[in-house]
């Protein structure tokens, strides 16, 4: 994408631009390379969990060595008594206290179950000491206990009478200080280092403490850094992007415009910058972009609203664009109106070339379609024969379905050509045309509509639109039900009524049938399959029809069209209408009966004058002077 | 403009999409056997019948307030002879005009002279 290559002007160069295009990726990005910090943190927190415990149970057991090497000095005193007053001829059991007293220091050093401090039979295990200080008075221990039983032994053996009675007494009495001596020293020695490992215990957990503020600060720190990195990563975005970002100040100037102005409009960033949006809007564009705008300013903040338009480009070409704009009035950062312009210049080119195709093939098919109902004309004129006419009735039905579906096409290419008929003509004769348009026109009934005429531009159009609604309605319904078309003024027109005794629509089809008469889609394939709503959209737009379906009381569907007043007239002021109001006949119906009978049909020449020097009816207003500048289509 | 020129100088809207098998609904037999030279006549009183009535219908009522023929109507309406042949048929049948049918005059040996002018005129009027 040559796009992203070129140097950002006015854009930060930095990390972000080279992912300039896809903002997503900047996400993934942060979360591959912060995403570590969070096994490493839940590994900190299980290692101090875990530390934290080891360190208790530890603290536990080295208690309980100190109880139990606490104990052993006082089996020691225990036994020492023991053997001296077995010797003085008491009773006494110094075996069992020697026994005992060898426990203690043997489950010390070899490991073993103690009975527990507090309560009955519960032992507690001991694991064998580790520290190396503590297992040699512990070694020790056992020595002086050997030598301290040794000596007892001898004493037992030989009573008060032995020669080394006295003696032995003495080396019983020493050994025996001495093992209380050693096992003091144990338990000093054993209370020190348990002091000594909580103490670095604390400071473990400090240092843990200490770290996990650290992680903390960093990964803020990090987080932050992504941060800007992705505001720069969107500025980049936004002036590198092919979209023309734009902000037009409250009073309709242009505030701000991204740098791919050059691009797109070859003027510099700053150019049009203080310059109204409606000097480079095409002059035929300006109703739609105002009208846009003013949609947007007048709606909520944060509002979105979408338009098409040509804007003048530097060397004097015009540019298709469609642009997304949102109302961020409110926002002080922006204070105004963002559009986010694209040019869609090619896919206009390419949409009107297929539209030009359309138009000029359906042109053509409707100039031959135009000269095989002329034909038809002359053939049923002549015809007498009732067999023979019902066969060209039939062609006739054929071909003039087949001119339906071709006006259908050039109303699709877009292209706005359309026969100016200019004079008014009866909406009963458009409803009946209408009719006779569709396939199955015998089941349709037209009742109670009004004497009003339709203006002449209107007619093919509104024909049409009501031949696709008819259509619809006879091929959802019954082929034994008929389908009604009725009419009946409003404050603002004239609505015809379609009605069905079909199955009807659920409500959900309802909608949407609904929402695509009223938003007609450019031609597309999808359109092509529902073509029918789609085209009745696309002619009721044209001339300011509303179309709306909703269910019948009589459970199928009722089609309603809403013909504006401004297309309207009254029945009078239409010639061919005239003399066939019976009041008009009974006047003088002889004059006026000869004076319809021209070669080119029944139209009372006498009453055109009238029409021609009355003031313009309402409904001319907008085709005035085409019907005027047309002369008089019967002279 | 190129085809719309052309229509708008001759023909009517109407006239162009306005297609005559509407008319009768696609019919092309009558209910009566009618010859062009059939006489009609309405009904007093068809007045009040009157706004039930198409365009074409209503046009007839009134031209046959005189008697006039099926050829004579077709010409002045511009009707198809057929199509014009199904709507007075059917307002036969409904009893809003009265028909007087040739073959009753022509069976006699001196047919009106004053009716062979009628016919001859209408003929010139068709052709």
């Amino acid at each position: 994408m040559p796009v992203t290559q070129r140097p950002a002007a006015g854009g930060r160069p930095g990390i972000g631009r080279l992912f300039p295009r896809l903002p997503i990726l900047g996400d993934l990005r942060l979360i591959r390379r912060f995403g570590w910090v969070i096994p490493v943190l839940i590994v900190l927190v299980a290692a101090i969990v875990a530390y934290n415990g080891r360190a208790i149970s530890q603290q536990r057991g080295s208690a309980l060595v100190v109880y139990t090497a606490g104990r052993q000095r006082a089996l020691v005193e225990r036994y020492t008594k023991d053997v001296l007053v077995k010797v003085d001829g008491f009773q006494a059991d110094p075996k069992d206290s020697g026994e005992a007293m060898r426990q203690p220091v043997d489950v010390l050093l070899d490991g073993g179950s103690v009975r527990a401090p507090q309560g009955g039979d519960a032992r507690v295990e001991i694991a064998p000491a580790r520290d190396r200080k503590v297992r040699l008075k512990l070694e020790q221990d056992r020595r002086l206990i050997n030598d301290l039983i040794v000596v007892g032994d001898e004493l037992l053996k030989g009573g008060q009478e032995a020669p080394d009675y006295e003696a032995n007494v003495t080396k019983l009495r020493v050994l025996s200080a001495q093992l209380s001596s050693v096992s003091n020293d144990a338990v000093q020695e054993i209370t020190e280092q348990s002091e000594a490992s909580l103490s670095r215990l604390v400071q473990i957990e400090i240092a843990l403490g200490v770290l996990s503020v650290l992680a903390a600060l960093g990964l803020g720190l990090l987080l932050r850094r992504a941060g800007s990195e992705q505001a720069a990563q969107f500025r980049s975005l936004v002036n590198n992007s092919s979209d023309l970002i734009t902000v037009l100040a409250p009073d309709g100037t242009i505030a701000y415009q991204s740098p791919s102005v050059q691009r797109m409009l070859g003027r510099r960033p700053g150019d049009l910058a203080g310059t109204e949006l409606a000097d480079v809007v095409h002059p035929d564009d300006q109703d739609e972009v105002n009208a846009s705008l003013a949609r947007l300013a007048e709606g909520a903040p944060g509002a979105t609203d979408t338009f098409g338009c040509r804007l003048l480009h530097n060397d004097g070409s015009w540019r298709h664009v469609e642009s997304i704009c949102t109302n961020l009035a409110d926002d002080p950062r922006v204070n105004g109106l963002v559009l986010n312009v694209r040019d869609v210049t090619e896919q206009a080119a390419l949409r009107q070339s297929i539209s030009d195709l359309l138009h000029n093939l359906a042109r053509r098919s409707q100039g031959l379609v135009d000269r095989q109902l002329e034909l038809l004309d002359e053939l049923e004129r002549a015809e007498v024969d009732p067999d023979r006419l019902d066969e060209l009735f039939r062609m006739d039905h054929l071909a003039t379905r087949m001119r339906r579906n071709v006006e259908n096409l050039i109303v699709l290419s877009g292209v706005d050509q359309r026969r100016r008929w200019s004079e008014s003509v009866p909406l009963r004769d458009v409803v009946e045309a209408a009719v006779g348009e569709v396939e199955e026109y015998s089941r349709v009934r037209v009742a109670g509509l009004h004497d009003l005429t339709l203006a002449g531009q209107a007619a093919s159009d509104v024909a049409h639109l009501v031949a696709e609604l008819v259509e619809n309605a006879a091929s959802f319904s019954s082929p034994t039900t008929r389908v009604e078309v009725s009419g009946g003024p409003t404050g603002n027109g004239y609505v015809l009524e379609i009605e069905d005794h079909g199955i009807g629509m659920s409500d959900a089809e309802l909608d949407e049938a609904n929402r695509r008469l009223a938003e007609p889609l450019a031609a597309d394939v999808a359109v092509s399959r529902m073509m029918g709503f789609h085209v009745v959209g696309r002619l009721a737009v044209r001339h300011g029809i509303k179309v709306q379906l909703r269910h019948s009381w009589f459970g199928g569907v009722t089609a309603l069209v809403l013909l504006p007043a401004v297309l309207l007239g009254s029945a009078g002021e239409h010639p061919s209408m005239a003399p066939l109001v019976p009041a008009g006949v009974t006047a003088s119906p002889e004059r006026l009966l000869l004076a319809n009978t021209t070669k080119s049909g029944w139209q009372p020449r006498a009453h055109l004058p009238l029409r021609q020097h009355a003031a313009p009816p309402p409904d001319h207003g907008r085709d005035g002077d085409a019907a005027a500048g047309a002369g008089e289509p019967f002279d | 403009m190129s085809g719309g020129g052309a229509l708008e100088g001759g023909r009517t809207w109407s006239r162009h999409y306005r297609r005559p098998y509407t008319v009768t609904g696609g019919r092309t037999r009558p209910a009566h056997d009618l010859e062009l030279e059939t006489l009609v006549q309405a009904v007093t009183g068809i007045d009040e019948q009157l706004a039930e009535l198409g365009r074409e219908q209503r046009a007839i009522a009134a031209l046959s307030r005189e008697v006039v023929s099926v050829a004579e109507i077709s010409a002045r309406l511009d009707l198809l002879v057929g199509v014009t042949r199904v709507i007075v048929g059917d307002m036969a049948h409904q009893g809003m005009v009265v028909l007087y049918r040739p073959q009753a005059t022509l069976a006699d040996a001196d047919p009106p002279v004053e009716l062979l002018e009628r016919v001859l005129h209408g003929l010139k009027k068709i052709s």
